[in-house]
Order: structure tokens, then C-alpha cells, then sequence
């Protein structure tokens, strides 16, 4: 499965799974990245990181290792 | 009631209105009690009178979960289940911000779950009512089973009607039966979607047209605070303003601090010329009181700024372009403001720093603080400065002073990149920071918030200031007390014997026992260098010429025992790299103990004044052999 750092920015995903580091997972959830929940991949900073994602109507500001975690369907 | 009881406690998300809601509840005439010596910091005050019968209220950490991942949900989390003085809290109002309805729903249920009796109060819902929705409150009540009071953040309605709803549930005195939350990553998953179901049901449309969209306006403001070319340039213009109006708004309120403190010294001793008395209320307290709060304005000044970016949304953008650079360094983009709040003063500097939640990313922070060069370093820069450059323009010193701003945040950078290649310390390192939507900040809340945290600074740093000034008025004024000359009565001191004890160490500077006791006493508080040097060169009150003039002349004559100059080029470059390094401020480690232990404290004490003086003799040395004296 692909995770959201690979994908383009300016589109939508669905999130299908989390998965690696607990310690990440359960952070990511609780700002409401859930299975099912709709992600929009905004922007990437100017440095390459963070990454600007949409959860919920909510901006979050995501590194590369974070976005790894979010697993989404292409 | 009494505050030492018990207190309700407000906890919610981060930018969940929470100490917009404090505020509102507590009122200006707020009484804020912080708990000292524990490592906390949340405040409590009593509700206003304006409400009615006064209750304790309790502000906490923003936490998003009750299982808490940085020091500050610890904190938050631990003053609810287990305060040091007032137990478990017999009453929560979760703060839920309604246009982050199921998001910070979440901590809601978990409290409900864990037992807690909880008050829900909805914020924000101008925002709501602006986008033409409304929130069935009733409704909600009902599926969780406790009472939801609306409030409005920017009027204050609804504030008295909570306040009646938690002295209602307080009455009702069944006491909660408080669990340990016992709670999964599944719980989550399922709480955010029961709070989805919830919304669907309590928000609904009004007939009202849509008059603005927060959410909307958030993203244009973000294109170009976010964008890679303007935001960087916005980010260093907004970070210099906000950096030079610390020193420059602060200047003229601490020269009038400082200079009616020395006023009011020398009235005392002019009353009572001869008496020990006088000299214990002029140069013991009033001095020592004075070198406490000549720092007030800056610290006050800083928190300002710093609360109104935060508020504004703009402090998370700032940390979040900042996180890249400063991840490379062993750093956090929430290092930004700690690092930033050092230049004031490394005390706060270090209390902010328990947002981060990787204890190596902490670690590394905190071990910098000192470094930066903050406010207390001032004083003795423009005197040293105005040595060297005493026959040219004030611009040269100025741009030096500019100068060693900068040096000192690359001796930072440089010594947090050493650490972070060497430092063996695991820390899951994580950034992930909710970037909130654009508000205007209120000047009341701003106010109010910088006026808190001002007086927690001083209930921390003031004593330790405080006692240590104390102490070196005790070490330079005894045995010799009744000898009436004071440059005598100083070269008779304890202070000026241990001075000459230790000399062979300030020898390799350039230095004499002067500059000895002037550095010892500097660890007070590092601006008593300059008057413990105007001491120690004996310079006296002269009608024609202002202190420091009096004070530059005595530096440009002053000999060592051998007759060489004391102070030259090289001895006073020497000085000013000292001060640059060195950790002296024994209340910057009495803050990093309580922060991250006695350990940690001693080696970053140790290893810095040893840094410093091995390259400030080598500095001094090195001049010396290419022939600059």
C-alpha cells in the first residue's frame, strides 16, 4: 500500500490504514486520521518539510516520516 | 470555598478557547496561584465576583488525548487525576471548540469514560454561526449524558450560565469514581466516529446567509505566509520586529526601573550615611529587588508578542517553516519559541520548552538556552563595547553589539549540532502540529495571558535573583562593614579575599582580582558585573559626569599589582567571549534541575564555564602572540 508522503500534492486521498511507529500512530489518530477519513495533501513547505495536510477541516502540519505512517488508496 | 480544596478544572485540546474561557470565568482582577517548586505550571483563580458565589478554577495544558505524549499533557493530565494538594478533581469542563467538533470530542468522551463528572462548554460557535449553522445543545447534552453550555469567546455570553451549571453539578454531591482510562488506538477510532454520528445530529443549517468563512480567509493568508519565497521573508521581518521591539519598547522602562531603584539607594544612604542598615537596605534589598524587576518590562514585552502570535494561529506557521533547519540540528520546529524566549531570558526560555515532546529534541533545547545571548548579558556588552570603541562613532558599537547577536546564535547552532552528533539519547521525535485558523488576537486575553506568565517568571526566578544578590551583599560588605570608604571596605572583603585567592585563575585573561570578584558576583546576575566593577575600580559619585563615563575613565587607568594596563583590547574581547559562554545564572540552573534534573543542570553549569574560560584565555593568549595587547 502506498503511503501519503508519496503521493502528489493538490489531491485528495482515503485513508486505508496507519501503520508503523505506535507512538506515531496514535498521535495521527487522535488528530483525527482515521481508516475511512479523507486526507487533502495541500502543500509541501519550502524546504521539502513539513507537509501541509487537510484532516477534518483542520490543517496539520505533517514531516515526511509522519506521512509515512498514513497509508492511502491511490 | 477556599483555593487550597479543591478546583475545577478547564481541559481541552490545544486552541480549544480554553484560556480565552479562563479568562473570561476569572476575570482582569484575576488571583492566580501557581504551585512552586513542582515541576507544574497552570493557574488557578477564583471566578468573578460579577458571577455571583466565587469557585476555584483551574487552566490546564492543551492535551489532545488523556494519554498524554509531551511534559505538558503530563502536566495537564496530572493535575486532574492526581494534584499534589487538591487530588482528583471533583468536577472537568472539557473544552470543546465547536468548529473542531468531533476532533475534540475525543478528550470529552475519554473523560466521561475515566469517570470524571464533565461540563462540556462549547467555544467558538461565532465562528459557527458566521459559516450559517447552529448547534443543538440540548440534543447533545442528552447523547452524552452531561450538560453543554454554549459560550462565546468574544462577548463573554454564556460564561454565567456555566458558572451556574458547575456550582448545580458541584451541589450534586455524588462523588466520581475516577479510573485509570484504560483506552486503545480502537477506543480513538470509534470515539471520532461516534462524535461524527453526534455531529451529524446537533449541527444544522440556520437561515442565516454564510457571512464569512474562517476557514476560507485561513487559506489565502496561507498561501503567502506559507509561501516558499514571501513566508520566509514575512517570517524574518515579523521575527526582527518582534526581536528589536523586545529591546528597544523595554529600553526606556528599564533604564527608568533601574535608575529609580539606584535613585531610591541613594536617598537611603544619604539618610543614613554611617549605618549598616541603610547599607543593607540600599545595596542588600533594593539592589537585589531592583535587579529583579529592571527585567519586568522585556520579559513582559516578549510574552506579549509571543501570545499574540500565538493566538493570531501565526506561531504554529512560524515553527512549522523553522522544523526542516532545526530538525538537522537535533532540534524541533517547537524549539522556536524557546529559543526565541531566551533572548529575553534562558527562565521562561526553558519552562516553554515542555511542548517538545522527544526528550532528546528537549534535551538538546534546553542544554542551548544559555547560550543565547539574553537580556542580562546587555548591560555589560555596552559597557565593554563603549570601552573599545570610546573614540569612534556610536554606530561601531552598535554594529558589534548586532554582531555578537548573531555570533552568539551561531555558537548555539554549532554546539547543538556537536550534541546532537554525540548525544546517546533515544527520543521519538515528532513535529505534527495542528496549524489553527487566522484569529485576531484580543488585547485583553493577550494582556492578560503575558501578565500571568510574568508573575510566574518572578515567582520563579525573583527568589533565587533575589537570595543570591543578597548573598554577594553579604560577601562584599563584611568583615570590614564600619570602614566607611567603600573601595576599602570592598578590597577588605570576603568577596575581595576570595577574589585574590583565585586570581591565579583570572591572571591568564588579563585580569586582576577585580575582574575576579566582578565575575564571581556576576553569577547573581549578570548584569552586577558592571556595578560590582564600579565598585571594585572605586568610582564615585561625580556631580560633572554620568556613572558609566566615571566608570571607562577608571577602566582606562586601572594597573595590575605589576603595573600593566588591566584593561586592553585583548583582556576585554577576552571578557566578552567569557559572558558569551559561560552559564552564569544560578537561576538558569536551578530552573534546568527542576526541569530536567540535577545531572543535566551541574554539566551544562560545568561544561560551559569551562568552555568559556579555556577560549577566552586562548583568545586573550592568541591576541598577545600577534602582538594586539
Amino acid at each position: 500500500m502506498a503511503s501519503l508522503a508519496q503521493q502528489k500534492t493538490g489531491f485528495e486521498y482515503t485513508i486505508t490504514a496507519l501503520e508503523g511507529d505506535a507512538f506515531c500512530v496514535s498521535r495521527l489518530q487522535e488528530l483525527g486520521f482515521i481508516r475511512g477519513e479523507k486526507v487533502l495533501f495541500k502543500s509541501k513547505i519550502i524546504f521539502g518539510e513539513p507537509y501541509i495536510v487537510e484532516v477534518r477541516g483542520t490543517q496539520i502540519a505533517l514531516r515526511k516520516s509522519e506521512a509515512e505512517c498514513i497509508r492511502v488508496a491511490v | 470555598m477556599n483555593v487550597d480544596e479543591y478546583a475545577i478544572a478547564l481541559v481541552g485540546s490545544p486552541n480549544s478557547g480554553k484560556t480565552t474561557l479562563f479568562n473570561w470565568l476569572t476575570g482582569s482582577k484575576f488571583k492566580t496561584v501557581n504551585y512552586p517548586g513542582a515541576t507544574v505550571e497552570y493557574s488557578i483563580g477564583l471566578s468573578h465576583e460579577r458571577y455571583g458565589e466565587r469557585i476555584p478554577i483551574m487552566d490546564t495544558p492543551g492535551t489532545y488525548s488523556l494519554v498524554p505524549r509531551s511534559p505538558d499533557e503530563v502536566i495537564a493530565v496530572q493535575s486532574i487525576y492526581a494534584h499534589k494538594i487538591l487530588g482528583v478533581c471533583p468536577l472537568v469542563v472539557s473544552v470543546v471548540d465547536s468548529t473542531h467538533f468531533v476532533r475534540h470530542l475525543l478528550v470529552t468522551q475519554q473523560l466521561i469514560k475515566a469517570g470524571f463528572k464533565v461540563v462540556v462548554a462549547l467555544t467558538m460557535n461565532d465562528l459557527i454561526r458566521a459559516r450559517g449553522e447552529k448547534i443543538d445543545t440540548l440534543e447533545l447534552s442528552g447523547r452524552l449524558g452531561v450538560p453543554v453550555v454554549e459560550i462565546d469567546g468574544k462577548l463573554g455570553g454564556g460564561v454565567s450560565e456555566l458558572l451556574g451549571v458547575l456550582r448545580r453539578e458541584l451541589n450534586l454531591s455524588h462523588i466520581s469514581e475516577v479510573a485509570k482510562l484504560d483506552w486503545t488506538n480502537f477506543d480513538t477510532e470509534e470515539a471520532l466516529h461516534k462524535a461524527s454520528d453526534f455531529s451529524k445530529v446537533v449541527f444544522s443549517k440556520t437561515s442565516k446567509q454564510m457571512t464569512r468563512d474562517a476557514k476560507i480567509e485561513t487559506a489565502k493568508l496561507d498561501q503567502i505566509l506559507l509561501h516558499p519565497v514571501f513566508g520566509l521573508v514575512i517570517f524574518f521581518l515579523v521575527m526582527s520586529t518582534l526581536f528589536t521591539s523586545i529591546f528597544w519598547l523595554a529600553k526606556p522602562l528599564m533604564n527608568f526601573i533601574s535608575d529609580g531603584f539606584a535613585f531610591a539607594g541613594e536617598q537611603v544612604l544619604k539618610a543614613g550615611p554611617h549605618s549598616l542598615w541603610a547599607s543593607f537596605i540600599s545595596d542588600g534589598i533594593l539592589a537585589s529587588v531592583g535587579s529583579v524587576i529592571t527585567f519586568v518590562p522585556q520579559i513582559f514585552i516578549l510574552f506579549i508578542g509571543i501570545i499574540a502570535f500565538e493566538d493570531s494561529g501565526y506561531l504554529a506557521r512560524a515553527a512549522t517553516l523553522i522544523d526542516k533547519p532545526f530538525s538537522k540540528i537535533g532540534l524541533n520546529g517547537r524549539s522556536f519559541v524557546p529559543i526565541l524566549s531566551a533572548y529575553a531570558c534562558a527562565v521562561p526560555a526553558m519552562m516553554a520548552a515542555r511542548t517538545i515532546n522527544s526528550k532528546r529534541e528537549r534535551w538538546i533545547t534546553l542544554f542551548i538556552i544559555p547560550l543565547l545571548s539574553c537580556s542580562a548579558r546587555l548591560p555589560v556588552y555596552s559597557l565593554l563595547l563603549s570601552f573599545l570603541f570610546q573614540k569612534d562613532p556610536a554606530w561601531k558599537a552598535g554594529l558589534a553589539l548586532t554582531g555578537i547577536y548573531f555570533a552568539s546564535l551561531g555558537v548555539s547552532v554549532i554546539v547543538a549540532a556537536i550534541v546532537n552528533h554525540f548525544l546517546k539519547m533515544e527520543g521519538q521525535s515528532l513535529f505534527m502540529l495542528e496549524l489553527p485558523i487566522y484569529r485576531m488576537p484580543r488585547f485583553r486575553n493577550v494582556f492578560h495571558s503575558a501578565l500571568t506568565r510574568t508573575y510566574s517568571y518572578l515567582h520563579r526566578a525573583g527568589p533565587a535573583i533575589f537570595t543570591f544578590a543578597l548573598i554577594m551583599w553579604l560577601l562584599t560588605t563584611f568583615p570590614k562593614y564600619n570602614v566607611e570608604n567603600k573601595v576599602d571596605r570592598l578590597s577588605g572583603s570576603y568577596a575581595a579575599t576570595m577574589g585574590r585567592a583565585i586570581e591565579p585563575v583570572f591572571t591568564p585573561l588579563g585580569g586582576d582580582w577585580r575582574t575576579g570578584v566582578s565575575l564571581i558576583t556576576a553569577f547573581a546576575a549578570r548584569e552586577v558585573f558592571v556595578s560590582s566593577l564600579a565598585v571594585t575600580m572605586g568610582v564615585t559619585d561625580d556631580e560633572k559626569s554620568s556613572q558609566q563615563q566615571n566608570l571607562l575613565k577608571k577602566m582606562a587607568e586601572a594597573r595590575n599589582e605589576r603595573g600593566a594596563l588591566l584593561f586592553t583590547t585583548a583582556s576585554v574581547l577576552g571578557i566578552m567571549l567569557f559572558f558569551m559562554i559561560a552559564l552564569q545564572c544560578l537561576s538558569t540552573t536551578s530552573v534546568a534541575t527542576r526541569e530536567l534534573g540535577l545531572k543535566f543542570a551541574i554539566f551544562q553549569l560545568v561544561i560551559f564555564n569551562l568552555v568559556a574560560y579555556i577560549l577566552a584565555v586562548g583568545l586573550v593568549q592568541g591576541l598577545h602572540l600577534i602582538g594586539i595587547s
